[in-house]
């Protein structure tokens, strides 16, 4: 199996995106750099991890939105290829819009940094199936701007097709239906606030992130 | 507010790329609205 991380100019969790990925799925890990024009062959699953891209200038992910290589990001989507956008990754995808909605400071106006309780909503996707039967899930937050927005209809849309992953026990940040997590509606591109690349072993405080990268790389 | 100087352009023409620039990049349609003044 083989994924790719890539690195923009302000990610800050990109090596240990890469670090999870091998220690939980034995994935062969390629760094790539923004600019890239092209991605290795046979991806599996490509990580766009978190941080502040380009320091969060005019929206978190605007800008990292019109990197080169979010064009082929978004080419190998098309075909299947699966996309996880982890924190400052999800701001990405949801402005380049590869996912509904947006994300808004937090409705508190603080960074919120701590471990957080989910729901797994939806453990048939293939970021989810290694959960089985298993309805909760730990990982820790850090971000200003997770608050999930998107218009009502959006909202009923993505809970009415599945497309909510994670939802938060206790609304840490104001997200609309306290979603912490969504699908495109093709179900391989995946938007995450709380961070599964903090939470691969026990020795983190939770190891249930490694279930999240076991289950997109079991499924490749 | 964000100003623009643009050249060779008439006043359709300056409106039309700026309202390329503002859905592409500067505005988040999904979040935020804008408005476009032209200054001859």
């Amino acid at each position: 199996v083989r994924a790719a991380v890539v690195v923009f100019p302000g990610s800050n969790c990109d090596r240990d995106c890469k670090v999870a990925l091998e220690r939980s799925t034995g994935a062969q890990v390629n760094m790539v750099w923004h600019q890239d024009t092209r991605l290795p062959d046979g991806l599996d699953l490509i990580v766009l991890p978190g941080g502040f891209s380009y320091g969060d200038y005019l929206r978190c992910g605007a800008m990292a939105a019109l990197s080169p290589v979010m064009r082929e990001v978004a080419a190998a989507a098309e075909r299947g290829v699966a996309v996880a956008g982890i924190c400052n990754g999800f701001q990405i995808l949801c402005e380049a819009g590869m996912l509904p909605g947006a994300l808004l400071r937090n409705a508190a106006l603080k960074y919120v940094c701590k471990p957080v309780s989910l729901d797994v909503v939806n453990a048939q996707t293939r970021f989810t199936a290694a959960f089985g039967a298993r309805r909760e899930a730990t990982m820790t937050v850090g971000n200003g701007e997770g608050n999930f927005f998107a218009d009502e209809e959006t909202l009923d849309r993505l809970e009415g097709e599945g497309q909510v992953v994670f939802r938060y026990r206790e609304n840490p940040n104001g997200s609309s239906r306290a979603v912490a997590g969504i699908v495109n509606r093709a179900g391989n591109v995946l938007g995450i606030m709380p961070h599964p690349d903090r939470a691969f072993e026990a020795e983190l405080g939770s190891a249930d992130g490694a279930l999240l990268f076991q289950s997109v790389l079991a499924s490749a | 507010v964000i100003e623009f100087d643009l050249t060779g352009e008439d006043a359709a023409g300056a409106r039309s790329r700026v309202d390329a620039m503002c859905q592409r990049l500067l505005a988040n349609p999904v979040i935020e609205g804008y408005r476009v003044d032209i200054a001859a």
